[in-house]
């Protein structure tokens, strides 16, 4: 018989034994219970006067929360990520209404939106009264940049303007044989985007001794702009610098070409045209079009991985846009962020997104996710790289430098000419 | 008294100039006078501008305002009329350009046909809409004792029905008709404009006159002018009002049909949105020139083109819509009843 006190201890230990084992086989259960869900909401331009861009760009996010996905699960990282998108429309309004839209449901960050208007809006009217983490793959305005000094929660992956004005001023200088003395016609659309990119390039023209007319800005809704052309062709300029958007310009090139002295091959611009010419835009308006634009490498690993996969990911377009690869990044500092961060809150992840994005810390492109992924969760720094360039987002949430590209409307499609840095007021040509 | 003859009387008493119905009280001067007036101060006014901005941009900024002007009148002559005779806003006029432009995009980029057919197609396309519109909602509506508001509404609820049809079908990137759009004629002193914005502009101030011709000298424009001036008593009179009503919104639907055709064809590209984007200007025109009157839509088209076009002269482009409604405040405070109204419908 057994006394007692072994009796005690026996109960005990089978007891022990019994929650050990309780515990250990309902470990895994009660992590895959804990998985943290990072909802993010899209605001693309599926109509109104960007509506070229948004399919391309919504795809390219769907593709890296595919990617995070397969990653978390074989990092073994309890997250789980979704993503839903709204139509960003034909203006603030629309694009306000749709960032609510998609924040009702509960949201960690918000990618969008294309233009600057549209962004700020969306910053201060969702983003930061809800304490989102917003990052744009296309706002390119200091006046979205402004925006960060709010609560450190807006970002975008694509230069900043006044950076591109200095590029494209720079490489006018070189293609015109110097700027001193020389008349360069500037008009713009007066928006947040077209007043800053204008008035920034018309700066850096003069600072090289150069001469402008304007800037001429004009009302994206004006009945006619055939007085905007006489205006901008005054005084025979030797060239034009048009910052726009694809659907009013094609009513401004118009008038441009009806009054006998513009060509585009005489165009120079850092806005976000599209592939091809659209329709609705006379070709001469495009055909020759100098457009000097935020780059992203041609060749290597990651951009050819990334082509193969946006070909055979299951969803349309199947032509890409211009920034798309900016989208992805934009989503894919979000993911890398909330793993950083260990959590889906809006603001936590805002705070990581410096850290994942720039030096120190080992590189890793999203072709080394799962290892990416394990690193973050261990609670390691890393330097992401990004499919549209490097990122090194600043302190500021703006990409620092960058790859420039230098594009031009050749037979109705934009072809790259050449890639080149930045580098001491010089464009340099890009290695590779 | 037979039936025949008495819509005949009431029309022929609504034809006279000034009508018996608005004769009482009307001082001043007449259509001709009024016409004549408006001329000589614009002409004075470009001759003005002449002197302070030299002569090639002013008459540069004078054609094109003349251009924007045709426009804004032959979609407004329509919006007016309804106005008129309805007192009803419609708020889905732009639509109507919207739908004529890609009736016309139909016909002359899909089906492959000719310009000018396919501009008629667009005509009588956006006619018969309004005619369906008029019989199946808004006639049916009024007869229901619908009010202002209520129409008003229904008018909003449609142009959204028609812009996002139009979206649904045709989507939402640009278009363009097969037409040149960026030949030009060279006039002197540097001068240039469009070829097929001549052509339209030529086209438009043709037709507002031939309707001006018509509304002034045949039966049925003197029947409109009739309701226009007292709906229910051209309907004592044996005027067939229900009848007309639909013609006048046939006639409102052809002309902005039209207007929308001529404003794409002249300016290059367009989207599904385009008609909202000239709906304000146009109501700035009708009420510049005098709610209900055909003759004001035309003088508060050309006098708002001119303004905005005329502005760029002396302050950025960025301004020129901002222009056209800074002008109909002051016309509003000088004139309430507009340019064109006589003293009397205020």
């Amino acid at each position: 018989m057994i006394a007692p006190r072994y009796m005690v201890v026996v109960v005990v230990a089978v007891a022990a034994a019994a929650v050990f084992a309780t515990t250990g086989d309902a470990a895994p259960s009660s992590k895959a219970a804990s998985v943290t869900d990072v909802k993010i909401g899209d605001v693309v331009p599926l109509t109104g006067p960007l509506a070229s861009f948004g399919p391309s760009f919504y795809k390219a996010a769907e593709i890296a929360v595919s990617e995070a996905n397969a990653a978390a699960k074989a990092a073994n990282v309890p997250m789980s990520f979704s993503i839903s998108s709204a139509d960003e429309g034909s203006g603030p309004t629309s694009a306000v209404s749709a960032a609510r839209q998609l924040e009702s449901n509960g949201l960690s960050c918000l990618l969008g939106g294309t233009s600057t208007a549209d962004s700020v809006a969306m910053a201060q009217a969702v983003t930061i009264p809800s304490q989102l983490t917003q990052i744009s793959p296309a706002a390119s305005s200091s006046v979205y940049g402004a925006e960060h000094a709010k609560g450190g929660l807006t970002f975008r992956t694509i230069q900043d303007d006044n950076f591109q004005a200095k590029v494209l001023a720079y490489f006018m200088a070189k293609n015109l044989g110097g700027a001193k003395g020389k008349l360069v016609a500037v008009g713009g659309r007066n928006d947040s985007y077209g007043g800053p990119a204008t008035a920034a390039f018309a700066a850096a023209w003069k600072s090289l001794g150069g001469k402008v007319t304007g800037p001429v800005l004009y009302d994206p809704n004006a009945l006619s702009y055939d007085s905007v052309a006489s205006q901008l062709v005054a005084g025979n300029p030797v060239a034009f610098v048009i910052e726009d958007f694809p659907q009013t310009y094609a009513k401004v090139g118009a008038a441009l070409l009806r009054t006998g002295k513009f060509s585009g091959t005489n165009l120079y611009t850092t806005s976000g045209f599209p592939a091809t010419i659209p329709t609705g835009t006379p070709d001469a308006a495009l055909e020759g079009a100098w457009v000097i634009q935020p780059g992203q490498p041609t060749s290597g690993p990651v951009i050819a991985a990334y082509n193969k996969l946006y070909a055979s990911f299951d969803a349309s377009p199947k032509l890409q846009q211009p920034y798309n690869t900016n989208n992805f990044d934009a989503a894919m500092l979000c993911i890398l962020g909330a793993v950083a961060a260990h959590s889906s809150s809006g603001a936590a992840i805002a705070k990581k997104i410096e850290d994942v994005s720039a030096p120190p810390g080992p590189q890793y492109t999203y072709t080394q996710l799962t290892a990416a992924f394990k690193a973050l969760w261990a609670g390691k720094k890393i330097n992401f790289q990004g499919v549209s360039g490097s990122l090194d987002l600043d302190s500021n949430g703006d990409v620092s430098g960058g790859l420039i590209d230098v594009n031009r409307y050749k037979n109705n499609s934009l072809t790259l000419i050449s890639q080149a840095n930045f580098v001491n007021d010089e464009l340099v040509p890009a290695k590779g | 008294m037979t039936p025949s003859s008495s819509p005949d009387r009431a029309a022929n008493a609504a034809g006279s100039e000034p009508t018996a119905a608005s004769a009482a009280g009307r001082v001043g001067l007449s259509l001709g006078q009024r016409i004549s007036v408006a001329v000589g101060v614009l002409i004075l006014l470009g001759v003005c501008f002449g002197f302070l901005k030299g002569a090639q941009p002013t008459l540069q900024t004078s054609i094109n305002g003349l251009v924007t002007g045709s426009y804004l009148a032959l979609a407004a002559v329509g919006l007016t009329f309804i106005y008129g005779i309805l007192r009803l806003i419609n708020f889905a006029q732009g639509d109507f350009l919207t739908f004529g432009a890609y009736m016309a995009l139909l016909m002359n980029v899909f089906v492959h046909v000719d310009i000018v057919i396919s501009l008629l197609f667009a005509c009588l396309a956006t006619a018969v809409l309004a005619m369906v519109l008029e019989l199946g909602i808004w006639g049916p509506l009024r007869r229901r004792g619908a009010g202002s508001l209520e129409l008003i509404l229904s008018t909003i609820g449609l142009a959204y029905v028609i812009r996002y049809s139009i979206q649904f079908v045709a989507g939402p990137d640009l278009q363009q008709l097969r037409v040149n759009d960026i030949s030009f004629y060279r006039l002197p002193d540097g001068v240039t404009i469009g070829r097929t914005i001549a052509l339209t502009t030529i086209a438009s101030y043709a037709l507002l006159l031939l309707i001006g011709v018509l509304l002034r000298y045949t039966q049925l424009g003197k029947q409109m002018r009739a309701m226009a001036d007292n709906l229910e008593l051209a309907e004592t009179s044996g005027l067939n009002t229900r009848r007309l009503i639909v013609l006048v919104w046939a006639f409102g639907g052809a002309l902005a049909g039209l207007a929308g055709v001529f404003y794409v064809a002249s300016t290059g590209g367009f989207d599904p949105t385009f008609g909202f984007t000239l709906l304000l200007p146009l109501f700035a025109a009708i009420l510049v020139g005098g709610a209900g009157d055909p003759y004001g839509a035309l003088a508060g088209g050309v006098v708002l083109g001119l303004a905005e076009e005329w502005s760029t002269l002396f302050i950025s482009p960025a301004w020129q819509l901002v222009v056209g409604f800074v002008v109909l405040i002051l016309v509003l405070l000088v004139r309430p009843q507009g340019i064109f109204a006589p003293a009397a419908r205020i």
